[in-house]
């Protein structure tokens, strides 16, 4: 997988912007954010070392519903779409942890907004 | 084909930094009748052991100093001689105690064919690589027949024009 180096303060990923590759993250912390109705910044999460963004463009290939920035020098590891689709033909077992880990975004989408 | 036969003689090697589980696997191997079977303790010899031994299946730890098993599965696709099985992956059964998705999915998409969740039990790994192993053997047996049944068809074709062509000479 080709490594990409993100340094502080850049995005790997634009709300809003199409979709394309996903990334896992190699090394250092990401955080995930979304811009509200009113403006507003909402930090969604902090991501680290193994994790996945973008993973959701995958499969839908919808705009990015968050921007996702590198809180320090962070590497990440692309992951495209004819990877995913590769993978998906040549060992559909490998799609049973990907559908955990939108399943684990999902309840922690809805954890939020039951905090609210 | 015996296929029981064929399963109970395949090579393995289990790779592992821990001592206890190595022996652990092992063990459980010979109890479900595997004989042919190697390990190490240093996943920087994997590539090495794989030239001279060639085993049908790899039991791969995933965390390990040295090299992870990720490295080891970039290495192993290096070699010419790898034999993979009929679907693409590599023949390697990835044993790890880190079952985060994450890891599985990145284990899967490094080439390996499916996992062994750390510590392991004997009643599991023994079925999962007879399983493995005897799918794959089945694969390769239809595959032959399908190649026989089409050099059949071939020939018998070629005798029946060989027939309409006798059959026009005679009038």
């Amino acid at each position: 997988m080709k490594q990409i180096n993100v340094k502080k303060g850049e995005s790997i990923i634009e709300e809003g912007q199409p979709s394309g590759s996903a990334y896992i993250i190699e090394s250092g912390k990401m955080e995930v954010s979304k811009t509200c109705a009113n403006g507003e910044k909402r930090v969604m999460a902090v991501l680290e070392e193994k994790a996945f963004i973008g993973e959701m463009g995958l499969i839908d290939g919808l705009p990015r519903s968050t921007t996702v920035t590198a809180l320090e020098n962070c590497t990440v590891s692309e992951f495209t779409l004819e990877m995913f689709n590769s993978l998906a033909k040549r060992n559909p077992r490998a799609l049973m942890p990907f559908l955990r880990i939108l399943a684990s975004r999902l309840r922690s989408t809805l954890k939020i907004i039951e905090d609210d | 084909m015996d296929i029981e036969k064929m399963v109970l003689d395949s090579k393995i090697l289990i790779v592992d930094d821990e001592r206890t589980h190595l022996v652990l696997v092992e063990r459980a191997l010979k109890h479900g009748g595997f004989s042919a079977i190697k390990s190490t303790l240093d996943p920087r010899e994997v590539c090495d052991i794989y030239k001279s031994f060639l085993p049908d299946l790899i039991l791969l730890d995933i965390m390990m100093p040295h090299m992870d098993g990720f490295q080891v599965m970039d290495q192993l696709k290096e070699l010419d001689n790898l034999k993979g099985f009929r679907d693409g992956t590599l023949p390697i059964l990835v044993m790890t105690a880190r079952t985060d998705p994450e890891t599985c999915f990145l284990s899967y998409n490094a080439g390996a064919r499916d996992f062994l969740e750390k510590p392991i039990s004997v009643p599991v790994v023994l079925s999962r690589v007879r399983n493995l192993l005897e799918s794959s053997y089945r694969e390769d047996a239809v595959e032959a027949l399908n190649r026989d049944n089409e050099n059949l068809r071939r020939e018998i074709e070629a005798l029946k024009a060989e027939n309409l062509s006798l059959k026009a000479k005679l009038g």
